[in-house]
């Protein structure tokens, strides 16, 4: 599953740059190689996967890390036998609250 | 993603993140004087880090316009909070994207913390479309003074 977070957390980097390229250049486009790699790497990621992600890219960022303890997607305090357990591999790297894959940096 | 609403530059801009002439033909030189001002201001904690973060941002795609403005930014964990720096390049310009042979006369560097990925969109796009406006740009990189070129940015309104 960290593998699955972790291709999503570039998928999620690349949809951004793609984004900022559309606010920056002004023609509005963004890369077709941008775009070309962002469909490539939706193509690796498992569809139900995918399809959790893009329903939360619709409130804001799908990834989001946790800082001192709380998701910064929702500002809500994570129990640490949860985050316990996301860090052993035994739950989903997911928020108990708002349901955004949580990127944890365990260093 | 949440639509991105106007931002007024004044909560941003304060004479000391405004570098003038800026004298350097080199991107990442240009690029490590304007995390300087970052650094002063508590925004950026390591330098090297948020170099590295930039350096690697604009291999992904430059964020340099046709116009000869650059608006370099990256999210990053050595990000305290978001934040700005300008600089004014005298001189004939930086060779910022080596695709283009376009020279880059203003630059924009953007702080983005890492645990907010998307806090930057609104204030990315009023200097966007600052640099978009030729007249407006024209007239900032004349500025005697960081005081007067901070005042300016500050009166625009997205």
């Amino acid at each position: 599953m960290k593998e699955q977070v972790q291709q999503l957390l570039e998928l999620q980097e690349l949809e951004f740059i793609s984004k900022e390229s559309a606010i920056v250049h002004s023609d509005g486009d963004a890369d077709e190689d941008l775009e070309t790699r962002i469909c490539k790497k939706r193509r690796k990621i498992p569809a139900d996967l995918l399809a959790r992600y893009d329903r939360l890219t619709q409130f804001g960022p799908s990834i989001v890390a946790v800082k001192g303890g709380m998701c910064v997607g929702c500002n809500l305090s994570i129990p640490q036998g949860d985050l316990n357990r996301i860090i052993n591999g035994s739950v989903e790297p997911v928020c108990p609250h708002c349901n955004r894959f949580l990127n944890i940096d365990v260093s | 993603m949440a639509t991105a609403n106007p931002v007024n530059l004044k909560a941003f801009i304060t004479p000391d993140r405004v570098i003038l002439g800026l004298e350097t033909e080199d991107r990442s030189a240009a690029l490590e004087r304007l995390i300087e001002p970052l650094i002063a201001g508590d925004i950026v904690v390591d330098k090297a880090q948020f170099l590295e973060d930039l350096e690697r941002r604009e291999a992904e795609y430059t964020t340099m316009t046709d116009n000869g403005i650059a608006i370099p930014h990256a999210r990053s964990q050595a990000v305290r909070r978001l934040g700005i720096s300008v600089g004014l390049v005298s001189g004939k310009g930086i060779q910022f994207d080596p695709e283009s042979d376009t020279r880059c006369h203003l630059l924009f560097c953007i702080a983005v913390p890492a645990f907010a990925p998307t806090s930057h969109m609104p204030l990315l796009q009023a200097v966007a479309k600052f640099g978009r406006d030729t007249k407006r740009v024209e007239k900032i990189l004349v500025s005697k003074t960081q005081a007067v070129a901070a005042r300016y940015l500050a009166s625009y309104k997205s």
